[in-house]
């Protein structure tokens, strides 16, 4: 990628408008400006603008909620066509706030039984999709054609685009506190907010599991401090159960949420860890061991 | 409709609590607190409802918009509190949205709630609003509503729309209608809509016209100046049995791009629904928090003076263009005055002139296109002083590219 740093100076003020420096944010950032890579018979075409916040409903309409929901930045949107149109593809570059936030909307929309395939972060490639996440970018290469050839492009492309965009490929450090044995591959979601329902729990990692006569999910948050745990706690009483216990302390708990059901907790330092839909008590002690013992 | 709960989950939680805190304490897991009760649970409440056009379908006037929910509790929650109709789409989180429901409405008869999806096929010039390739259109619709059905698990939905039109071509494009009008005679959708969110009067009358859709999902809030227009048309509709569905009813959620002045979303939905027109409304909540508030605007529509008074300072936003377009006809030049409001915006408000001046290169405006003109022709319903804000914007296409942010 080729980044572009926009600086604004005295050009913009002598000749376009004084006004403008009168109502321009104080903090307006530099953007990236993507620059697309080729692909050897195809011609690029930029028949889109880059998309913001304020606009991304345009594109993808209500979608765009999830998207927004995980600190959306902005999209920037390139054509690759072959021939007289008889082949081609879109590449959707979106950038989101943080790589945490990019894995967030990614998580979002995968599905454990895709086909996954190692390209940046991670990527996934299905009949007319190649989809894949590095840093704060998830990246979609789409067509509305069939056919082994078209396919490969696309896959060329993602490649090379893997290679031109900046950014981590490992993921969030949080999905490494989740047991192994029994988990879902590739079921790892990070919510942003309103977690369970609720609008003061943010930031959770959740994961799917499966035994051989359960399924259930195991979710995580790591609050600043201990204090800010605390006050999650709370919060989940309240808003729960109508009162809160006077004399909280680290350790485990079993909240009845009147629209969640039983929520067993673990709180340990500034973590909180949960379950839930899970009833085996061995097994749910055994993970939770697993789990505290990397605290 | 049959309103019964397949599951109480609350009574279930209830029975089953005192033994598994038991359990919990025997195996030392639960050590510094007990369970704690649950909260006694509120009667339903009774909801203001009515009948959706020509359909069999009578709503709560508030019903939910799944788009962003991920947590299956707050859909469980809704329909247990007497709503009834849920929406989403092919596209909500890649699919996910409709996958989650498919689990969850496997717990619940197909005759206790109701379900709409949206499907928009390939070929779509969403900038020009026209479809092309006419094979492809209708074999992607199919395809698409395919997979929405198996992610969904059912045999038919109650609406199937066209999703996100902009256009009366698009709205009449027959392939479309072909493929819809064959879905709904196999019985696998029951009515068929058009859902559109941009030049709305133009779509809805073209709904109307077509014979075919027997629902309109359309954006309706308080921000739009096209009000008058979108009354008529929507009164229009209604007339002619169609029923109508608002979206957007938040306008965004935020006055501003900075999102510090949140939008009262409760009074603008209020708001919404005063229209007799408008059956029900499908807000997009994740909260059980919003859910509660939404209930209790589906109870009584009643707007408190101070509620009303916040739409109206709302409204004072001078930067935003709602788009109705009478303004293009009015100009001699037939400018694409919209866009240029939206440019101007980009620019005087958000400080985006790169942005600006890329939808100003796309339109091939000069900069000096209103100097020629001795007298603007335009009125703006909002009062916007156009030629002037076009004469102002238009001078970024001097700009050299790299001065611009």
């Amino acid at each position: 990628m080729k980044n572009k740093l926009i600086f604004r100076n005295s050009y913009l003020s002598l000749f376009v408008m004084l006004p403008v420096l009168l109502v321009f944010p104080a903090n307006v950032d530099a953007q990236d400006s993507i620059v697309f890579p080729g692909l050897k018979g195809y011609s690029i075409h930029y028949d889109y603008p880059v998309y913001h916040p304020d606009d991304l409903w345009d594109y993808i309409d209500g979608a765009a909620e999830n998207y927004l929901n995980y600190h959306f930045q902005e999209l920037h949107i390139a054509e690759y066509v072959k021939g007289k149109s008889r082949i081609f593809f879109k590449a959707e570059i979106y950038r989101h706030e943080s790589p945490l936030y990019a894995f967030g909307i990614y998580s979002s929309e995968r599905s454990p039984d895709y086909h996954f395939i190692p390209l940046g972060t991670q990527g996934f490639q299905e009949e007319s999709l190649v989809y894949f996440l590095k840093g704060p970018y998830y990246v979609k290469i789409l067509t509305q054609q069939s056919g082994k050839r078209v396919v490969r492009d696309m896959h060329s492309l993602a490649e090379r685009l893997e290679a031109l965009l900046p950014g981590t490929t490992a993921f969030p450090a949080a999905l490494s506190l989740f047991p192994k044995a029994g988990k879902v591959t590739n079921s790892e979601r990070f919510i942003a907010r309103d977690f369970l329902g609720h609008a003061f729990f943010d930031s959770v990692f959740t994961a799917e599991y499966k035994t051989d006569n359960t399924s259930f999910t195991l979710f995580i948050t790591r609050r600043s401090d201990p204090a800010e745990a605390m006050t999650l706690l709370k919060n989940l009483y309240r808003k729960a159960t109508g009162k809160v216990p006077e004399d909280m302390k680290e350790g485990d708990r079993v909240i009845e949420d009147s629209y969640n059901g039983k929520i067993y907790l673990i709180w340990k330092k500034n973590v909180i860890f949960g379950f839930q839909n899970l009833e085996n008590q061995a097994l749910m002690r055994k993970l939770a061991n697993e789990i505290l013992n990397k605290i | 409709m049959k309103t019964k709960k397949p599951v109480n989950r609350r009574g279930f939680v209830r029975t089953t609590l005192l033994g598994t805190a038991g359990t919990l304490a025997a195996t030392g897991f639960v050590k510094a607190e007990m369970p704690v009760k649950v909260k006694d649970e509120k009667k339903p409440q009774k909801f203001i409802t009515r009948k959706l056009g020509n359909t069999d379908m009578v709503l709560p006037v508030v019903s939910m918009g799944v788009m962003r929910a991920d947590n299956p509790n707050l859909i469980r929650a809704a329909l247990d509190k007497g709503m009834k109709l849920l929406d989403t789409a092919h596209t909500y989180q890649g699919g996910r949205n409709e996958e989650m429901l498919g689990k969850l409405l496997k717990d619940y008869p197909r005759d206790s709630y109701y379900i709409e999806t949206k499907v928009k096929p390939d070929g779509y010039d969403k900038k020009r609003g026209t479809f092309k390739d006419p094979a492809r259109v209708e074999t992607s619709f199919l395809k698409k509503f395919n997979t929405s059905m198996k992610r969904l698990g059912l045999d038919y939905v109650d609406t199937l729309f066209l999703h996100a039109i902009s256009t009366r071509e698009a709205t009449l494009y027959k392939p479309v209608l072909k493929v819809m009008k064959k879905l709904k005679k196999e019985g696998r959708t029951r009515y068929l809509g058009v859902s559109t969110h941009s030049n709305e009067p133009q779509v809805i009358q073209a709904a109307i016209d077509s014979g075919v859709y027997d629902v309109v999902l359309v954006a309706y809030n308080f921000q739009q100046k096209h009000r008058d227009e979108m009354n008529r048309a929507i009164g229009n509709a209604a007339k002619a049995g169609l029923g109508i569905i608002a979206m957007k009813t938040m306008a965004g959620g935020h006055l501003d791009k900075e999102q510090q002045q949140p939008v009262n979303a409760k009074a603008a939905l209020k708001w919404a629904m005063q229209n007799p027109h408008i059956a029900t409304s499908i807000p997009g909540f994740t909260s059980f928090d919003q859910l509660d508030e939404d209930i209790t605007v589906a109870a009584d529509l009643t707007m408190t003076e101070k509620e009303k008074n916040e739409l109206a300072l709302a409204t004072q936003n001078t930067l935003y263009c709602d788009g109705c377009s009478v303004c293009i006809d009015q100009c001699k030049k037939t400018l694409p005055i919209p866009d240029l409001m939206r440019a101007y915006m980009y620019t005087y408000g958000y400080g985006e002139t790169k942005k600006a001046r890329t939808l100003l290169d796309q339109l091939a405006i000069a900069p000096d296109v209103c100097v020629s003109c001795n007298d603007c022709t335009v009125s703006c319903i909002k009062g916007f002083p156009i030629a002037e804000k076009i004469q102002d914007v238009t001078r970024l296409v001097n700009v050299p590219e790299e001065f611009l942010t």
